[in-house]
């Protein structure tokens, strides 16, 4: 095992250098210039003061120089220095912003298996009862809506017009001078319609998906002996059949961690909350390369790590892959 | 494949922001950029139906009169694996629906005033509190046009999976 993890590791190197790359050319080839916010405004800049701002930021250079320039900062662990106003290092602005995205993201993910694996298994069990034909619908329409919209919607009704939830930000006013208990559950109101949100559309997906595979594995052998021997039909459901319908959702999951990260621009956005999503939507609008950049390198390991521990967790649920 | 695997590993909301910086908001750019970044899943299909579909008999027979792999390719192998592709380019629209919207109400997609259901939403949320309606109906429509793609698109699948058809 040791041994696969480690080629697998080696073999990220090259596509997270394929992704920088692709990065790197896609940003550049963008018009507009991060100089031109400071100087397009400003009458009394000549075009020799903004040649020596964009010689400063090395931009007067070739694009595979820059490249490289990029690359060998980043073997120091070092992201480069926004370009914003405030100059800060993109590591700083990148970790300020993480948790938060973190946290809304495994939530999400930890309500998508809560609630769908037991509603796939049932609909599965239960297959053409009431419940499979509701839940179907359900899947449907989970498919369909657009969640942006229903994040409107339930922004008026539990915001507006009821007032239960806050629409916007994280953390209310005066959130220093209140107890820790009361801190907690001011920001679980801010996190719970983002949240619930994020999980809609992925709650459809995997419900289908782990119905479709519950049908799959009942129809095998091994469930026929399992049977045959006079187990209890909770004993066969649960035991036997749910274990190996669940191995795939293993992969399933890795596979969404970059969804997860590309939505958290939308639901950010919207509920205007300080996360990575946020702060990567900002620094396209404002041409800030070294944080689009740093975004996107993070969001690429990040992606890679939940693939390579979705294929070790695989391997460890599954006897049968390890041998290979 | 490699190629693929780079593009995989994008949160493709990210990409698609990246490129529309680029290329600036507008019908044509978006309709672009959400080709540019969805062709992947459909990549892996075919490879997938023709790895399998390569090794039957049908081929082997094709090739036994001595069809070259041009005919093979697309008069025998390809016809076989477009029913996947069907499915998914419908599956597909439904899905660039979706993204359209998503983008034009985040206001880098299609610009007002020409009318996209997303920027439509856009104008609603900023009258959220005196006109509830503006922000209902263009989501509704989008949600019954999605669906109604989506339904096409299993349809499709079942009529074209000979192993349902009984």
């Amino acid at each position: 095992m040791p041994e696969y993890i480690a080629k697998r590791l080696i073999l990220m190197i090259p596509l997270l250098l394929g992704i920088t790359i692709i990065c790197f050319v896609v940003i550049h080839l963008a018009p507009g210039s991060p100089t031109d916010l400071q100087t397009d405004l400003n009458p009394q800049v000549s075009a020799e003061a903004k040649e020596r701002l964009k010689a400063m930021y090395d931009l007067d250079k070739p694009l595979h120089v820059q490249y490289l320039l990029w690359l060998k900062k980043l073997a120091l662990f070092d992201l480069g220095t926004s370009f914003s106003s405030d100059h800060r290092p993109v590591v700083d602005k990148v970790m300020e912003r993480i948790p938060i995205t973190i946290v809304i993201n495994v939530l999400s993910l930890f309500m998508i298996i809560v609630i769908a694996i037991p509603i796939g298994v049932l609909s599965a069990v239960h297959r053409d009862s009431l419940f499979d034909k509701a839940t179907t619908v359900f899947v449907f329409i989970g498919f369909a809506v657009p969640t942006f919209w229903l994040a409107l919607l339930l922004m008026i009704l539990f915001g507006v017009k009821l007032n239960w939830l806050p629409i916007s930000g994280l953390r209310s006013i005066g959130y220093g001078e209140v107890s820790f208990f009361a801190a907690l559950f001011d920001m679980a109101k801010h996190l719970l319609l983002p949240v619930l949100l994020s999980a809609f559309g992925g709650l459809a997906g995997l419900s289908r998906y782990m119905r479709s595979n519950m049908l799959e594995v009942i129809k095998q052998d091994y469930i026929t002996t399992a049977r045959a021997k006079g187990l209890s039909e909770r004993t066969v459901i649960y035991k036997h059949a749910l274990r190996n319908a669940l191995l795939p959702v293993i992969t399933i999951l890795g596979l969404s961690v970059p969804g997860l990260i590309g939505g958290s621009v939308i639901f950010e956005t919207i509920f205007a909350i300080p996360g990575m999503g946020q702060l990567f939507y900002m620094s396209v609008m404002s041409r800030d390369y070294p944080v689009i950049m740093g975004v996107l390198f993070i969001g690429a390991i990040l992606t890679l790590l939940g693939n390579l521990i979705a294929d070790i967790s695989y391997a460890v649920a599954d006897p049968r892959i390890r041998v290979k | 494949m490699r190629f693929v695997d780079i593009m995989l590993c994008f949160p493709s909301f990210f990409l698609i922001l990246a490129v529309i910086a680029f290329l600036e908001p507008s019908i044509w750019n978006i309709m672009i950029v959400i080709g540019l970044t969805g062709w992947m899943g459909i990549t892996r299909l075919v490879r997938a139906d023709f790895i399998s579909l390569k090794e039957r008999d049908f081929v082997q027979a094709a090739r036994g009169i001595g069809a070259g792999d041009f005919r093979i390719i697309f008069r025998h192998i390809l016809p076989n694996a477009m029913s996947s592709v069907l499915v998914a380019a419908t599956l597909g629209v439904a899905g660039a629906i979706l993204t359209e919207s998503a983008l034009s109400f985040l206001g880098i997609g299609v610009q007002p005033p020409t009318p996209s259901w997303g920027n439509i939403l856009t104008a609603g949320k900023d009258n959220i509190d005196i006109a509830w309606w503006l922000s209902l109906y263009p989501g509704l429509a989008i949600l019954i046009t999605v669906m109604g793609y989506n339904l096409l698109g299993e349809g499709i699948r079942d009529s074209l999976d000979p192993r349902l058809r009984e």
